[in-house]
């Protein structure tokens, strides 16, 4: 008696959470974020009581589309050969490399629509789009979010933007399902591709703001290893993933930062805060050499 | 039959929690997005911590020299509900949304590059739980 009062009320709840999902997507906006946003709670297991997990304490990455925007800011030429090729994608065969890469392949779009480069964009945007599916991300890859990044491919601005949100809802969508296993690799493979480009821009060119640049991702490079902390016993792989990045936190280590606070300037009217604190880093040649040797382990140990 | 019933309740209670939860997180992350639009983009990441009473969620980040940002904070089915204050390495405080009436989002002009810990907390005159929720763009 009770197992036929246990299995009625299941398949009563069922048949709640059925209907309850249909009128939800009876209602879907039209606007596309929302589409999206409800795309991905629809695929949420609802009866799980561990969806939202979380920690108050968190960790950001600055955007890799940050490092492209500078690099074309200060109007250094585009060069095909830091960018991992697209070709590589078909020997990505296990979910670890496939997620690092996704996140790698992101920085490079970011990096071919800042240059212009529209047919090779459009590749590594089918590519990106293979690795999503085979990672189980159709919730942020959806057909609509598709058809606007291919509508947009040769329009930098709104590509960019779209692509943020694609990336953002990765996260998202990943954060809700508890496989930030994966969210966090996808990071992390943007971070050391944006990291890499500028590594590579930085000793070609010489150029300061570059130089600078690299070195400031001191702060980066800390809180990346504070997100991956918790999936250090994920597998061996894992593991060896954060041991290069606190390797390469060691150098880092040797660059001191002297930062002095500055009263910040408001302007309420505009809704603006300047934030006038200065931070000046002590680095030298030798720092800039070894950072970007051990960059270029990590990518390479990614990519290849 | 009045175990039935009591599980249906109990699963229909836990049922509709949840449905009130995921319509709740759905409109306060349309009130985010609105915000977070051309020339800003986001920097893909999605912040997000369950806050009840007096807790404080924290978030790190890096904001570049040279750059403007926009900080977008919410919570709940309305604008306001979510403090937020942000303060360098050193503890000291750059700004707080409470002085400006629980600004949704505000924008900040980056001379150099700075570690800033961003802490929200829920407007006391709210919910006392909820989601907070925190969007990072940059300007393009």
């Amino acid at each position: 008696m009770r197992k036929i009062n246990l299995l009625l009320s299941i398949v009563l709840l069922f048949g709640l959470v059925f209907f309850s999902s249909c009128g939800s997507d009876s209602n879907s906006s039209t606007d596309e974020s929302q589409s999206i946003d409800n795309e991905v709670f629809d695929e949420i297991d609802t009866t799980s009581t561990q969806i939202y997990k979380f920690d108050n304490t968190l960790f950001s990455i600055p955007s890799p589309y940050e490092i492209s925007i500078l690099i074309k800011n200060l109007n250094i030429e585009y060069n095909p050969n830091i960018i991992n090729p697209v070709s590589n994608s078909q020997t990505y065969t296990d979910t670890y490399k496939k997620s690092l890469n996704l996140g790698v392949y992101g920085a490079d779009l970011a990096y071919l629509n800042m240059n212009k480069q529209i047919p090779e964009a459009a590749k590594y945007f089918a590519s990106i789009k293979i690795m999503a599916e085979e990672l189980q991300l159709s919730g942020s890859f959806d057909a609509n979010t598709i058809k606007r990044v291919e509508n947009n491919l040769s329009n930098e601005d709104s590509l960019l933007h779209i692509l943020s949100i694609v990336y953002r809802n990765t996260d998202e969508y990943l954060k809700e399902n508890n496989r930030q296993d994966i969210g966090v690799l996808v990071l992390a493979g943007g971070w050391v591709e944006s990291t890499y480009f500028l590594a590579q821009v930085a000793q070609e060119t010489q150029n300061k703001e570059l130089i600078t640049r690299l070195g400031e991702q001191k702060y980066p490079l800390e809180n990346l290893i504070k997100i991956l902390t918790p999936y250090y016993n994920v597998s061996d792989q894992y593991g060896a993933l954060m041991e290069s990045f606190i390797d390469l936190a060691y150098v880092y280590d040797g660059i001191e930062v002297e930062y002095t606070f500055e009263k910040p300037v408001t302007d309420a009217t505009n809704k603006m805060t300047t934030i006038n604190g200065s931070s000046k880093l002590k680095m030298n040649a030798e720092h800039i050499n070894m950072i970007s040797e051990k960059i270029s382990k990590i990518r390479n140990g990614i990519t290849d | 039959m009045n175990k039935i019933l009591k599980n249906i309740s109990v699963f229909s209670f836990l049922f509709i929690i949840q449905i009130t939860a995921f319509a709740q997180v759905d409109k306060t992350m349309t009130i985010c997005d609105d915000y977070l639009v051309a020339p800003f983009v986001s920097d893909g990441q999605e912040y997000r911590a369950l806050l009840n009473g007096d807790e404080l969620a924290e978030f790190n980040a890096t904001f570049y020299g040279g750059s403007i940002y926009r900080v977008i904070a919410c919570s709940g089915e309305a604008e306001g509900n979510l403090i937020f204050s942000i303060y360098d390495s050193e503890r000291n405080l750059l700004f707080t949304n409470r002085d400006y009436q629980n600004s949704t989002y505000w924008d900040f002009k980056i001379k150099n590059t700075v570690n800033i810990i961003i802490e929200a907390e829920l407007s006391k005159t709210e919910n006392n739980s909820g989601f907070a929720f925190i969007q990072i763009g940059f300007k393009q």
